[in-house]
């Protein structure tokens, strides 16, 4: 009977969150949010433009790509994101990939004065500890962006990626935002 | 002092501006139109003719049309044609993209070379002259190869051109189609003559394909995209080359009709689904791959608009199903239909992304498989409809029906990787998960490694991982410990033989003897929605996400287990995972 109750109080839960329609303030934060999320796209873009160069000159190679999109952060029950952010993605062709490449990228990012974040700590779950060597990640901080670069022991290349925080936008625009695009061009990237 | 003969100029080269990926659309639009107008042969040689009705008036009726006919599958072949020499003219265009883009960089280099050696010929002394001279004859050789290298692409674009229009001329009036392909015979109808019946195993719907010629297999998926899209055992490249045509014409003919305001409400419906296929579609080819920075190929792989009574059933896939190294298909559960196919096409991609993120050596494909018609509502809508009674008591027979389908589409595309199999995972989200597991006990679902999120159960026969059939090792079950759905199917000590909500066991309980892995969400439990905690499953950057990707891989050793819930004597069943602080490993660059 326990389950019944739970799922009464859960039902009724939704069925008053349904009816109760727009969220509070949410005209006033229709246009912070798009002033916000357009901010951060300027932003993120012109990070990735000016870290990219620097990164792929620490292990001597070169950026094959470099490509900017939206995407959403958190689901919301039945489908669609309550919030969304900007990133940027990129590819480097190294002549010093692997770990020693990520060592050099996270070099570069301390030299230009980049919070470098500690790297994550293995998980204490069980079954954790496979043998085989997955990506290994290391990320920073630029200007409220998250700087990341992503190296495996046997590939010759680095992904690296540029995001943005997630921003939530009011109800009403979440379908815009889903449905975002504008063909986003490849960064420019600075000389 | 010795004159330095300096070397000669590249020629410049003329502006080249080109859209290949336009052209490729326009060849798939007249590719629509010839099996609209193909539709219409079709019509006028079945069911227009009327056979019960007789006299002279029938017989003069049956003339008039049959002209029509004859005029109309000439004409669809002939648009048949030109799309096809369009669509050449697409790929050509794209080899003289690269061709022109390499030639301006020859340019480049060359002008910049050539600049310096005139430079250093203005200073040069007598002594330099001969090393001078030297680089110049280089660079004379480079830009005279240059030159002839620039005039050959001028040549074969201005005769690529010609060769587009003249395609173009020689369709322009009637008289020129009829003269062309009156009486000819379109190659589809004799190869599908021979297409083996409704009951064929998908191994031998692939036998008669991999059978057909090109021309016949082309005529097909333009004259009649139905006979084969949807079919199992049909690769999938074909099948989306099908679908596409067919959905490409529902959309030109059905937005005609909503212009006109003469839209029926099924037509909207209609209408509605093939928009949200082409979004979904959308969806995936906006993203890039994270290793090569190409959009992501989407193909659909299932579009029949008006199945289950308008609801739609929809499958499109990230990747390439014929390649790739690992393909999963993933099932959703309540509320979604044909309609919800663009998030669930979101979801595809970011289980692609993931995949491709942790293991790039490997390559993937994910097919968002809306082939089943699911629940419509949730349990506070329970009308009776859409797999809930009129308690808000959910029912199986809908994940039974689909369970079918499921293990059908997971056939076909064994079939279709008859020796080049590749690793096969069927990820179960939500009621989904009931339906997956109604596909491996009732009909033997034919994957590698079963994945259940979100699960309410995987159906009354499935008492024990091992019912599933792929081996306890394989089934792998994620559960959000605040998410609703995933305690439905508790049945504690104390509760035994009180619940009615769930769909079989919880897959999650220790007892039932899964694999339970980490799927806890950073914000659970934060939203004033208690189910959104029901649809994180698929979130970039989760360790539901991370744990989806590391099995679909394969990397059993890499995925992180969460400890399962358990059920002791005196109370409910506990969740360990409730008290884990929750990680959120990078899905993404």
């Amino acid at each position: 009977m326990r389950h019944r109750a739970l799922v009464a109080i859960l039902t009724l839960w939704a069925v008053l969150l349904a009816a109760c329609g727009t969220e509070t303030g949410e005209e006033d934060g229709m246009d912070d949010a798009r002033r916000t999320l357009e901010h951060q796209r300027t932003d993120v873009r012109r990070v990735a433009a000016d870290l990219a160069p620097s990164m792929a000159a620490a292990v001597g190679g070169t950026v094959t790509f470099l490509t900017g999109q939206w995407s959403g952060c958190d689901s919301v029950f039945p489908q669609g994101h309550r919030n969304f952010r900007y990133g940027v993605r990129g590819r480097i062709d190294a002549t010093t990939p692997g770990a020693a490449g990520l060592d050099a990228v996270v070099a570069s990012w301390r030299e230009a004065g980049l919070q470098v974040e500690q790297p994550a700590p293995e998980s204490s779950a069980p079954g954790q500890g496979g043998t085989r060597s997955g990506p290994l990640t290391r990320s920073a901080e630029e200007g409220g962006v998250q700087v990341s670069v992503t190296a495996y022991a046997d590939q010759e290349f680095l992904l690296i990626g540029f995001q943005g925080p997630c921003v939530d936008v009011p109800r009403s625009q979440r379908e815009e935002w889903e449905q975002r695009k504008e063909g986003e061009p490849d960064v420019r990237l600075t000389r | 002092m010795t004159e330095i003969r300096l070397p000669t100029e590249p020629v410049k080269l003329p502006e080249f501006d080109c859209d290949p990926a336009l052209i490729e659309g326009f060849a798939a639009d007249l590719l629509a139109a010839s099996a609209q107008v193909d539709d219409l042969g079709t019509f006028v040689a079945g069911s227009a003719r009327v056979p019960t009705w007789i006299g002279s008036d029938a017989d003069q009726y049956r003339t008039g049309i049959t002209a029509l006919g004859t005029r109309a599958d000439a004409m669809s072949l002939a648009l048949r044609g030109v799309s096809q020499r369009v669509s050449l003219h697409a790929t050509r265009m794209t080899t003289y993209e690269t061709t022109y883009s390499d030639l301006k960089e020859r340019r480049l280099q060359l002008s910049i070379a050539i600049a310096e050696v005139k430079g250093l010929a203005a200073t040069a002394t007598e002594d330099q002259v001969a090393e001078i001279q030297g680089k110049c004859d280089t660079l004379n050789t480079r830009s005279v190869e240059f030159n002839t290298d620039a005039s050959d692409f001028v040549t074969d674009v201005s005769e690529e051109e010609s060769a587009m229009v003249a395609a173009f001329g020689e369709m322009q009036t009637r008289d020129q189609v009829m003269k062309r392909y009156e009486g000819v015979p379109d190659p589809a109808d004799g190869a599908l003559a021979s297409k083996p019946g409704p009951d064929a195993s998908p191994s031998a719907v692939n036998a008669w394909w991999e059978g057909l010629t090109e021309e016949q297999r082309q005529a097909i998926i333009a004259a009649s995209p139905g006979s084969i899209g949807n079919l199992d055992g049909i690769p999938a490249a074909d099948r989306d080359a099908a679908n596409t045509v067919a959905l490409n014409r529902d959309l030109a003919a059905l937005r005609l009709l909503e212009e006109r305001g003469v839209l029926t409400d099924s037509e909207k419906e209609h209408l509605v689904n093939a928009e949200a296929a082409e979004k979904g579609l959308e969806n995936i080819r906006e993203q890039v791959d994270p290793v090569t920075g190409e959009p992501i190929l989407a193909q659909l792989y299932i579009y029949d608009p008006l199945a289950f009574d308008g609801d739609g059933r929809v499958a499109i896939a990230a990747g390439d199903i014929d390649t790739a190294d690992n393909v999963s298909v993933v099932v959703p559960g309540l509320t979604n239909d044909g309609g919800s196919i663009p998030g669930q096409a979101t979801n595809a991609a970011d289980i692609y992304t993931a995949a491709r993120y942790d293991d790039p050596s490997q390559t993937n494909a994910t097919l968002a498989w809306m082939g089943y018609d699911a629940p419509d509502s949730v349990p506070w809508e329970g009308d009776g409809q859409g797999g809930w009674d009129f308690a808000g008591v959910v029912k199986e027979d809908m994940a039974e029906r689909g369970g079918e389908r499921l293990a059908d589409t997971v056939d076909g595309i064994r079939a279709i990787r008859e020796g080049d199999q590749p690793h096969l995972t069927a990820v179960g989200h939500s009621y989904g998960s009931t339906t997956t597991g109604h596909a491996a006990t009732d009909h033997g679902l034919d994957v590698d490694d079963i994945v259940l999120v979100g699960s309410p159960g995987p159906g009354d026969a499935a008492e024990h991982a091992t019912d599933l059939g792929v081996g306890s090792d394989h089934v792998w079950v994620g559960t959000n410990s605040l998410d609703p759905v995933g305690g439905l199917g508790d049945k504690g000590w104390i509760n035994k033989g009180n619940i009615e909500l769930g769909l079989g066991r919880d897959p999650a309980e220790d007892d039932f003897g899964a694999i339970r892995f980490q799927a806890e969400a950073t914000d659970r439990g934060t939203s004033l929605d208690p189910f959104d905690d029901h649809s994180k499953y698929f979130d970039p950057n989760t360790e539901s996400l991370h744990n989806i990707a590391e099995i679909i891989n394969g990397h059993y050793d890499d995925v992180t287990r969460a400890e399962h819930k358990y059920d002791p004597w005196y109370d409910s069943p506990r969740d360990p995972e409730v008290w884990r602080y929750p990680t959120a490993p990078k899905t993404e660059p």
